[in-house]
């Protein structure tokens, strides 16, 4: 069996070969136009999208905290769940792989409310409560903490499990937890936060220190890392289970496999100059905020690329098509 | 005798106004040689002149109704007749004798009404007796509907807007000593029904409804009780009608000792990111003697503390490594109090609500020395990061966002109490009451400014604990420090 150290090495050495000849070795998978763009200021806490794996809904946070769906092809509109019944903060939606549910975190924006998993059919019935934290005695003072804090919730390709995060703020530590689509059958898989599944469901990519990515089996097992100590922001991963990677002005994928393929560049906008004004006033020495960023990337089989670009005060959703070459 | 059909005619003025003079005990003087005697109504016919037990009260499911009465000093000719007037109306039935051919005193019997004639006007009916078209007197009985409630509903609140979840709840009422609530009670089918209620704690009015099946009996709490100031209890109110049960019409809060303790900060405070500038911020850690005065982020890595004061990290100073990234010596970070008042100006906010946060979550403004990571990770209890530079930020967006809320979406400065009728929990966390079966029901109470429901969505208001968060300790160190 080959140990994790010596798999670790082995790829450190490979991306930092490959990245500096990137350019030079690989077709660049080209983006076009928006076939869906949708710019919103961040004056609620609610926040995230998420591409169904036809590429024809688009599930996200709206203006009015509200989590909303949005046809591709039909060019329609749907507010799926609104606050109600207590439900507030909705971040994170995940389609399921046939695209009639969807799962997601809400919470109440702060530790001193729970944060909890539910999934909800994409015409707004069947609410169901997938994780029910406990509360805890809070250490420092009077204020309500909880056990756990779950969020990023990811289907995996057969749709049976949920990977998602689950923060433990008494002890420091986040961990990526898997369950069954209907909440039963928690188990802890590794520690960090899931940033999804491979294509054919064994592994779940999970990223630690925000700057590593490690390939965990499903069914537990040796963690093979992918990418280690990246000088980049990890923004997600591709249906091929590759690891997207903003470094400085460009945006890099990286094989999450042993699979002999080379890292990639997207050519993707590392930023966009937002439409909406910003909603606070520049701070001088700070970002401009309406400069965002290009902050996650979710493929589809399809070949749709989901991109989530934000700054403190304006998110921007963008849908596009991005061929597949290599 | 004979008994008419339907004539209905219209009462005459001068008959209705002596109706109510004689209800009201006033004698009529007539010019009369007659006397009557044991005017009444019964449910039998009398086969003598020995009267039948008398009765004041018909239902359709009874038979006919038979009047009975003696006259004495009647002449040859004269003639008596009855009227049956029905309730609120003005209308009647008529029964009329022949006219006598002899003088003598007379029992009078045999004329009726049928249920099918009395039934479908419940209520308060008489007969009157008149000589000669003359009024003499009148007997009054009750014809009572079949009771039919097969539904019967209590609500109050009941003009709650949906879009507005949390604007109020139907079917709810919050109860403190002395006070009251009318319930908008209905029964159907719609019909004037008695209804009886009872509630477990405080007093409700039983009574009857009107045709239309509504009525608006009152809950009322005494001026004292037995229930506890200190917590809160829940309250059924059931009633019942035809003999049958209808439970849990309504409940009731007791909100005795519920205060909400409303903010001090004003809205123009609140939103005043040049209250409390860089240079103030600094000086007042260094007044607090807290770690902040010498602590520099370096974003969402960490930071460290500049003991030496030259801005930069060095060797040997005490660092703070949020995950697993570190820094290198010489690296020059942003100061804690410049971050804040960043954080402040970027979305809007007056820099107190940051720094007494810190204090609020972490008692970060009374630590010396440097926090572990695992503390500064949750500074400032925001729960979308897990760094102390992004804490910052987050906690300025909250306070933002949370603000806005009561604005951007034309939300009515209410804040949401959850109450639990199953353990009499005074206020459970939002998130913890959903779903069928959490018992929870959402209680908005009104807010006095945009601080005070910004304070309470950051941190919610929890009975069971000591000072129960909401804006308690938040607005007890703004005055502590003279904010």
């Amino acid at each position: 069996m080959i140990t994790y150290k010596r798999i670790y090495s082995l790829f450190a050495l490979s991306i930092l070969t490959l990245l500096a000849c990137s350019t030079a070795l690989l077709a660049q998978p080209t983006a076009t136009t928006p076939v869906f763009a949708l710019e919103r200021q961040r004056g609620h806490l609610g926040s995230g999208a998420a591409i169904s794996t036809d590429g024809n809904l688009v599930a996200y946070i709206g203006d009015d905290n509200g989590l909303y769906l949005y046809n591709v092809t039909l060019k329609t509109r749907t507010l799926i769940l609104n606050q109600a019944d207590g439900l507030d903060v909705f971040t994170n939606p995940a389609f399921s792989p046939d695209g009639a549910s969807i799962v997601f975190s809400a919470s109440g924006g702060t530790l001193h409310y729970p944060a909890d998993l539910f999934t909800v059919s994409t015409d707004g019935t069947n609410l169901k409560r997938l994780t029910n934290t406990e509360a805890i005695d809070n250490p420092n003072g009077d204020d309500p903490l909880f056990a756990r804090y779950n969020d990023a919730p990811h289907f995996s390709p057969d749709g049976r499990q949920i990977a998602f995060l689950s923060r433990d703020v008494a002890a420091n530590a986040e961990f990526t937890e898997i369950m069954s689509s209907d909440g039963s059958s928690r188990e802890i898989l590794t520690t960090g936060a899931p940033l999804g599944w491979s294509a054919d469901g064994q592994t779940v990519l999970v990223t630690a220190g925000g700057d590593e990515v490690e390939q965990v089996p499903a069914a537990g097992g040796t963690p093979i890392r992918v990418v280690a100590h990246t000088v980049g922001h990890i923004l997600g991963t591709l249906v091929t289970g590759d690891v997207v990677v903003r470094v400085g002005a460009a945006v890099q994928t990286m094989p999450s496999a042993r699979s002999g393929r080379a890292a990639a560049s997207l050519r993707l906008s590392v930023t966009r100059r937002a439409s909406l004004p910003a909603l606070a006033r520049p701070v001088p020495g700070q970002n401009d905020p309406t400069i965002l960023l290009l902050k996650s990337v979710a493929s589809t089989a399809s070949g749709r690329t989901l991109l989530t670009y934000s700054s403190d005060d304006i998110e921007r959703i963008e849908v596009v098509d991005i061929a597949a070459d290599r | 005798m004979e008994a008419s059909n339907p004539m209905f005619q219209q009462t005459r003025l001068i008959l209705r106004m002596a109706l109510v003079l004689s209800a009201m005990g006033v004698l009529i003087p007539q010019a009369r040689s007659w006397t009557l005697q044991n005017l009444e109504v019964s449910k039998n016919a009398a086969s003598s002149c020995t009267p039948p037990p008398p009765a004041t009260s018909f239902s359709v499911t009874d038979g006919n109704a038979y009047e009975y009465f003696l006259l004495q000093g009647l002449k040859a000719g004269d003639q008596v007749s009855l009227r049956w007037v029905t309730p609120n109306t003005g209308r009647y039935y008529t029964t009329t004798w022949n006219k006598l051919s002899a003088s003598g005193n007379y029992c009078f019997t045999g004329g009726y009404l049928t249920n099918s004639q009395y039934g479908p006007y419940p209520g308060g009916w008489w007969v009157e007796v008149y000589v000669n078209g003359q009024y003499q007197a009148h007997a009054p009985f009750t014809i009572t509907a079949p009771c039919t409630v097969t539904s019967m509903t209590a609500k109050v609140n009941t003009t709650c807007a949906s879009s507005n979840p949390w604007g109020c709840q139907a079917n709810l009422l919050l109860a403190r000593y002395g006070e009251s609530s009318a319930l908008q009670l209905q029964v159907a089918p719609s019909q004037a029904a008695l209804v009886t209620l009872s509630a477990s704690f405080g007093n409700v009015q039983s009574l009857t409804t009107g045709t239309n099946g509504s009525a608006l009996p009152l809950y009322s709490v005494g001026p004292a009780g037995n229930i506890s100031d200190t917590q809160t209890v829940a309250a059924t109110i059931n009633g019942s009608a035809c003999g049958k049960q209808f439970p849990n019409l309504a409940t009731v809060y007791n909100y005795n000792s519920f205060d909400i303790h409303q903010s001090v900060i004003s809205n123009a405070v609140y939103t005043n990111p040049n209250d409390f500038k860089a240079a103030a911020i600094q000086t007042f850690f260094t007044a607090q003697n807290s770690f902040l005065a010498n602590f520099y982020f370096v974003g969402a890595t960490g930071g460290y503390m500049d003991t030496n004061k030259n801005g930069r990290y060095d060797a040997g100073e005490p660092v703070y490594v949020a995950g697993s990234k570190t820094f290198p010596v010489g690296t020059a970070g942003t100061r804690a109090s410049d971050w804040f008042f960043s954080r402040a100006q970027a979305y809007g906010i007056n820099a107190k609500l940051l720094v007494i946060k810190a204090q609020v979550e972490n008692a970060l403004l009374g630590k010396s020395s440097l926090p572990a990571a695992g503390t500064l990770n949750f500074a400032l209890g925001c729960g979308n990061s897990s760094d102390f530079y992004d804490q910052v930020d987050c906690s300025a967006q909250t306070f933002a966002a949370r603000y806005r809320d009561t604005s951007f979406n034309t939300r009515p400065l209410n804040y949401p109490f959850w109450f639990r009728t199953t353990d009499g929990i005074k206020h459970a966390v939002s998130g913890s009451c959903v779903g069928t079966g959490s018992g929870c029901v959402p209680v908005a109470f009104p807010v006095n400014n945009a601080a005070t429901y910004v304070q309470y969505r950051y941190t919610p208001y929890v009975q069971s604990l000591t000072n129960g968060g909401g804006v308690y300790l938040l607005e007890r160190l703004w005055r502590q420090y003279n904010f």
